[in-house]
């Protein structure tokens, strides 16, 4: 007993694991606050990755939700070749697509606040007044920016961008939900960043 | 592609901006509880048909989707190709040798220009059910030229009413 505590308090990871496989579990067999458990979890991730691909706010809520429902419905499927969350953030992405793909290029941005420490950090704060020839330009625009700039990317190039950059996700998660290896995503993400830097010379000079 | 990376490091810490990014306050609080009552308000209906489970087992798994659909398209070229052949082979045996079906529907001319003799059938008067003797007597007019077509289609003022051996049905 004394030894499995500790190999929980050696390897959180693990735990974590075991532990969503046990809401999962429970989930399957229709326990609905095990599945709220799991919206509660991702809720977060999930919905950032479509809001940094939509750079819309209500799209992402919908998206999110709408997410979280079709892998409910889809939860007896789950077999767990892969973990929860690569399962769920892959319905996530294909969704996004899919309405990226109907939207085409009409971009309504609805951007959301930045939180109190944005305007505090010290990397933010030294990007914008070293880096950017204009030395008045606010949060709020540099935000449009980036959305801007990302929303120039194709979604593929856009989808590496957010997961790895925004989200610091790793290259072998993110071939695992892409279903790509990392060969693949390293260099999307290249070509990525490459296209960005294209487009927002003016802030990295 | 290392050098490259660090090249990016201005583009990364730009990007890393967003993750400042945060919808209005409290969002998170209530978003797992609409997601649930969704949930509570479709399932607890019923309302989930086997064609939405198919398309929900087909959007998590795009792979799957595709591969059902190959199997489909497949299946269905098959299904044509199959029947084109079938249709072809048919044709050949009609061109071959007559099938039955259409010897039937010959007319007792055609017959007669092939040297046979009209089968029975063909002579049915209409409305007139005809009941043939096991010794018919059509076609037995004797022919000059064997090999040749029947002398009586070049020469119709020759042709004589013949006895036949048919007579209508029950007598």
């Amino acid at each position: 007993m004394e030894a499995t505590a500790e190999n929980k308090t050696e390897n959180p990871a693990a735990t974590e694991a075991e532990e969503e496989r046990r809401l999962v579990k429970r989930a399957q067999g229709g326990h609905l606050p095990a599945y709220d458990e799991l919206v509660t979890r991702y809720q977060q991730r999930i919905y950032a990755t479509v809001y940094h691909m939509t750079s819309n706010h209500e799209d992402a809520a919908d998206i999110a939700q709408e997410t979280f429902i079709k892998a409910y419905q889809a939860l007896k499927s789950f077999k767990g070749d892969s973990s929860f969350f690569t399962w769920i953030y892959r319905i996530a992405v294909n969704k996004t697509i899919n309405f990226l793909k109907q939207r085409k290029n009409k971009v309504h941005m609805s951007l959301n606040d930045f939180d109190l420490n944005a305007e505090n950090d010290p990397e933010l704060v030294a990007l914008v007044s070293d880096k950017t020839p204009r030395r008045d330009l606010n949060l709020r625009e540099l935000q449009e920016k980036l959305n801007e700039a990302m929303s120039k990317l194709s979604e593929v190039h856009r989808l590496v961008v957010t997961m790895h950059d925004i989200q610091g996700l790793p290259h072998e998660e993110i071939g695992k939900v892409l279903g790509c290896n990392t060969g693949t995503v390293r260099s999307r993400l290249f070509y990525a960043r490459q296209q960005l830097q294209a487009f927002l010379s003016d802030f990295i000079k | 592609m290392e050098q490259s990376s660090e090249d990016h490091d201005p583009i990364r810490k730009l990007m890393a901006v967003k993750r400042h990014e945060l919808p209005p306050p409290g969002f998170f609080n209530h978003f797992h509880g609409r997601v649930m009552d969704r949930i509570a308000d479709e399932f607890e209906k019923g309302k989930v048909a086997w064609w939405e489970r198919a398309l929900l087992l087909f959007d998590s798994k795009p792979v799957m989707a595709g591969t059902y659909a190959l199997t489909a398209s497949a299946l269905f070229l098959c299904g044509l190709g199959f029947s084109q052949m079938i249709q072809t082979e048919n044709a050949q045996i009609e061109i071959g040798g007559r099938s039955m079906v259409s010897a039937s529907l010959m007319q007792p001319a055609a017959f007669a220009a092939e040297g046979f003799a009209a089968p029975v059938s063909s002579m049915n008067p209409v409305g007139m059910e005809i009941v043939a003797e096991t010794s018919p007597q059509v076609g037995l007019i004797p022919d000059p030229s064997p090999g040749g077509p029947p002398s009586f289609l070049f020469a119709p003022a020759e042709l004589r009413a013949q006895p036949v051996s048919y007579g209508p049905a029950g007598r």
